[in-house]
This record gives structure tokens, C-alpha cells and sequence, in this order.
């Protein structure tokens, strides 16, 4: 079975605290991230699945050089990420999916709606630092950075 | 090049708000002080000597400067015994020209080349001063008397018709290792730091730089409310993703969400405003004219804010407030009001130390202090100041300042009778 890549962008491969803390103006990923990328886009197909303006989103995407990596046609970028949540997992269904995100509610939700989906939490950022516990869930893989994901990807 | 920062004043027309070293106050997310110190990294400084007080705060929050690419070095004034004994103690470390500033000069880096300029033509040492046109700021002022392009003398605080000339000093030197040599010898007093440059400006040097460009003072507390306008001009919108934003909440302009902050349906923002990590915005609510909310504030719903800084951890509940600045960890009750502009439409005056000082300002609401306490359906007249951990009490109309630690209220008395 061929498989499928979801990134979010914020926290998970954007670093949001250095573009806050250069006021807005460094757009940067996190140091693995771009070999990361470069090794997981020779075993897989990768995507974006990310919530904000689909305009700002992008610029973070194209001034960061991750772009290249991403098609357009799998970039999936919405205002309400939860409310398309299973639209996205349904049309890479026949993939297998390997969602990665900081938010753990919304790996949550994934593998409620597809048990297939191989759910990968990056520990990081906001999210993770304010994350309650999940009774009886936990995802397949936790990540405090993403240089496990090319093994994890390669294995799974 | 180094910088000594003086951050060790008592700050006590600063009331309410000096319980922390005034630096410390957040604007945008981010202390007064990390904006100074961004200011003197772009502008090459690295080497900075800070004049603190005793509890240290400043320390905690730098530590030795590491983590933000400075080095910096700490002199403790026991007591805020003014400028000169800042320098005084500072002059173990100094290697040679140095600038010598306040804490809260966030804009150092617009003023470093005037200096500098200034300093190339044949000058021991050059201070920086600004044309004021207003009689009343030059009476509050160190004012220089000049002979062409030399300083002759600063003039502190001169009465009404006696200023030297209509140059205002304002607080960023650019100073030498001799002059803190003749500093050494001046009569110990807090204005020796003043008299020095006027003694060695018999001997040495002195020039002056004048510039035209903003800057704005933090002497008073509601001085609070122009830096926080002055440092919104570099404000951008930016909406967390972990920011809880309803469809139905209208954002207008430049408005920066930081992570986790929610804002609830219908309510308006319009910019310049910010709101701080984890604060909420009720159903209804409407943030106008330039609104600072830190950490974990909350509006509740129906609240009308306008031009304010609420500070971390505090709530209010529903009614208007405009023009203010609030404390840490404040509670304000549902129906409050502000009024923040006089009905004979003059400047607001505020007492301050005992001495009535007019602000300048049509519009100037509320100052309250940390840990304050207000009840519901109270409100506050133009310009009061409301003390630290004060209660006020429902249905209370603070008319006059209230000291910290104080309970205020309007007695009520209940009036029963049979028809």
C-alpha cells in the first residue's frame, strides 16, 4: 500500500516562536525539518493539512523553501481544520495515512474516524504544553521534533 | 561600545505601577525592558551594565545576557540615590565612551548615529536634547544653556521664564571614563549627576544633539498608554492557530491573537490591538482605539474597552472602560464604567504626589493598581488613580485617588416606609 504524508504546518514544521519573537518578519522551520522532508518525500507522497488563511499559510510554506515538497492539489489549508477533518482523511483513504500534528484532539478524531490512520504527535508548541490527557487514547508515535518520522514512515 | 541602564529609580510618580521596576510593565507579550534590549542589539551594543535595585527582578529575567546574545553586568543601588551614584557604581566595568540611558528608551537605536555624529566632532561628551515648545514640559526638565554648538550648564527644572534656552534634555548620554572621573568628585546628592555635566562643561567639551525624532517618557503611569501606541505602529495582524476565533467575531485592521486567546461571537475588534496568550473576548464585546490585553485576561461579554492596557490575570465583566490602564490580577465587576473625558471638555489633571499635574490629555480614564478589587455598577471619574490591593465597593463612584490597601465606598442607607 502506497503511502500518504498529512503535515500541519504550525509547530510541526513552522516555527511559530521565532516568527513571533522577530516580529512577524523570520519565516523559519525547525532545524530537521527540510531533511526530514526531503527523506520522507523518497518513501511517500507528502501533504499539508493545516488550519489559518489559506494566503498566510502558504507564505509561510513558499518563504521557508517547503513548497517544493508539496503539491498543490494535496495542500489542504482551512479556517476550520476540525470541520474538514474527516472530508481529509476520507480522500486519502486508500493510502496509508500518516497523520502528523501538535494537536492531540485532532489525532484523536482522526483515528476515531479512520482506525487505519497512523497518528503522530509532535510535542511541541502551545498545544502540546496545554494538552489534558485523552482517556483511552494515545497516538501510534510521540515526537518532541520530527527526525524520527522518516524511520517511523519507513517501518510502519 | 557599552551601555549603562538605569533601572534602579524609586519611580514614584510612576504610582501605581511601581511595584515592579517600570521596564518590567508588558506591552504587546513582551516586558518594556526586551524592547530597549532589541533595540540595543540592532544597534551593535552587546556590552551593557545595568543599575538595579535590590529585589533584583531585572536579573531574574536576564540572568547574564546569554540567552539574548548580550553580556550584561549588575551594579545594586541600595536606595534610589539618582543618576550619578548609578554611574558611580557602574565604573568598575566601564572600558571607555559609553551610552548611558533609562530603561525604557526602546528607540535607542533612532538616536545612536545623532550621538554619534555629534561625538565625531571634537566632543568630550554630547547629550541629547529636543526642541519643546510647551512651557509647562520644560518646567519638569533638566534644560540646556548654550554658547553656539557648546553646553554651558543644565538648568534643572527651571521656573516659568527663567528656561536658558528651549532645549529639553532627554535621558540618553552619550558619556566618557573622564567625566565619570569628575563626577567622582561632585558633592554627593541626587541631582550630582546634573551638576557635573554643568562643572565639566567648564573644562571639557559638551556638546548637544538635537533631535526631532518621538520619543515618548514613561514618567507618569498613564505615559503607559503612549508607549503602548507608540510601539503598536509596529504591530501586524497575526492570528495564532491555536487561537479560538467564532465566525461571527469581526476583525478589523491590524490585530495580533496570540496562542490559545478566544475570542467568542460577535464580538469587534478593531485594530491596532492585541490580545495576549490564553485571553478571552465575550459574546458582544467591542475593543477600539489601541487595547493591550496581556496573559490570561479576560472581557467578559457586552464590555465596551477603548484605548487600554489591562495587565496579566486581570477580568472585567461587562460596561465601558476607556483610556485606562489596569493592574495585574484586578476583578471588576459587571456594569462599570469609566468616565474618561470631562464634561467642560478641558484636559484632565491628576494628582500625583500631592500636586495636581495636568496631563495634557482630553481623554484619560482610570489607573488601578495590582490585586485591586472593584464591585458590580461602580464607576470612576477622569484620571483617578486607584491604589494596589484596594476594594472598592458596588454602586461606588471613585471620585478621588484611593490609597492601596484601602476598602472605598459610598455608604448607602436603606429608606423602608408604609404607604
Amino acid at each position: 500500500m502506497k503511502k500518504f504524508v498529512l503535515f500541519d504546518i504550525d509547530f510541526t514544521l513552522f516555527d511559530v516562536q521565532t516568527f513571533k519573537d522577530s516580529n512577524l518578519k523570520e519565516y523559519s522551520v525547525y532545524k530537521e525539518v527540510m531533511q526530514v522532508l526531503d527523506e520522507t518525500s523518497k518513501i511517500a507522497m507528502l501533504g499539508i493539512f493545516s488550519k489559518g488563511e489559506t494566503e498566510f499559510q502558504k507564505t509561510k510554506l513558499e518563504k521557508t523553501g517547503m513548497a517544493k515538497f508539496f503539491k498543490n492539489e494535496h495542500m489542504h489549508i482551512f479556517v476550520d481544520k476540525e470541520a474538514n477533518l474527516t472530508k481529509i482523511m476520507d480522500k486519502y483513504k486508500d493510502y496509508k495515512i500518516f497523520f502528523i500534528d501538535d494537536r492531540l484532539d485532532l489525532l484523536y478524531s482522526a483515528k476515531k474516524h479512520l482506525p487505519e490512520v497512523f497518528t503522530i504527535w509532535v510535542k511541541r508548541g502551545w498545544f502540546a504544553e496545554n494538552q489534558e490527557p485523552i482517556v483511552g487514547f494515545k497516538a501510534d508515535a510521540e515526537v518532541e521534533n520530527l527526525s524520527e518520522v522518516v524511520r517511523i514512515v519507513q517501518l510502519n | 561600545m557599552q551601555a549603562v541602564i538605569l533601572a534602579a529609580g524609586e519611580s514614584s510618580r510612576f504610582y501605581p505601577f511601581n511595584d515592579l521596576p517600570k521596564a518590567m510593565v508588558k506591552i504587546m507579550g513582551k516586558t518594556i525592558l526586551e524592547y530597549t534590549l532589541d533595540s540595543l542589539k540592532n544597534s551593535g551594543i552587546k556590552k551593557l551594565i545595568f543599575a538595579v535595585t535590590k529585589d533584583n527582578q531585572i536579573k531574574n529575567l536576564l540572568g547574564d545576557g546569554s540567552k539574548f546574545g548580550l553580556n550584561i553586568k549588575y551594579v545594586v543601588q541600595p536606595s534610589p540615590t539618582g543618576m550619578g551614584d548609578a554611574l558611580l557604581l557602574a565604573e568598575k566595568y566601564l572600558e571607555d565612551d559609553f551610552f548611558l540611558l533609562h530603561a525604557h528608551h526602546v528607540d535607542f537605536y533612532k538616536f545612536q548615529k545623532i550621538l554619534e555624529d555629534k561625538k565625531k566632532e571634537n566632543s568630550d561628551i554630547v547629550l541629547l536634547a529636543k526642541k519643546i515648545t510647551d512651557p509647562l514640559c520644560l518646567k519638569k526638565m533638566g534644560v540646556l544653556k548654550i554658547e553656539g554648538e557648546k553646553v554651558v550648564e543644565v538648568v534643572e527644572k527651571p521656573a516659568a521664564g527663567t528656561e536658558p534656552s528651549d532645549l529639553g534634555v532627554i535621558g540618553i548620554y552619550l558619556l566618557n571614563k573622564t567625566f565619570v572621573e569628575n563626577l567622582k568628585k561632585s558633592p554627593k546628592d541626587h541631582y550630582n549627576f546634573e551638576k557635573s555635566i554643568s562643572g565639566f562643561a567648564k573644562k571639557a567639551n559638551v556638546r548637544f544633539a538635537v533631535t526631532d525624532i518621538e520619543n515618548v517618557s514613561l514618567k507618569y503611569p498613564w505615559d503607559i498608554l503612549s508607549l503602548k501606541d507608540h510601539l503598536f505602529k509596529d504591530l501586524k495582524k497575526y492570528i495564532a492557530s491555536s487561537a479560538g476565533v467564532s465566525s461571527s467575531a469581526q476583525i478589523q485592521g491590524e490585530v495580533y491573537i496570540d496562542d490559545g486567546a478566544k475570542i467568542m461571537e460577535h464580538a469587534t475588534i478593531k485594530g491596532p490591538c492585541f490580545i495576549g496568550k490564553n485571553a478571552y473576548v465575550g459574546n458582544n464585546a467591542i475593543l477600539r482605539g489601541g487595547v493591550d490585553l496581556e496573559e490570561n485576561s479576560v472581557i467578559g461579554a457586552n464590555m465596551e474597552f477603548k484605548n487600554t492596557l489591562m495587565m496579566e490575570n486581570s477580568k472585567v465583566h461587562s460596561g465601558f472602560i476607556g483610556d485606562s490602564v489596569i493592574g495585574r490580577n484586578c476583578r471588576i465587576g459587571a456594569g462599570f464604567n469609566t468616565a474618561n473625558v470631562r464634561l467642560d471638555r478641558t484636559t484632565v489633571k491628576v494628582e500625583v504626589k500631592g500636586e495636581k499635574i495636568d496631563t495634557g490629555l482630553r481623554d484619560l480614564g482610570m489607573m488601578v493598581g495590582e490585586g485591586t478589587h472593584i464591585g458590580i455598577k461602580s464607576s470612576s471619574m477622569p484620571g483617578k488613580i486607584i491604589g494596589r490591593k484596594a476594594t472598592i465597593g458596588s454602586n461606588t463612584s471613585v471620585a478621588k485617588n484611593v490609597a492601596d490597601n484601602t476598602t472605598y465606598y459610598t455608604k448607602f442607607q436603606e429608606v423602608v416606609t408604609r404607604k
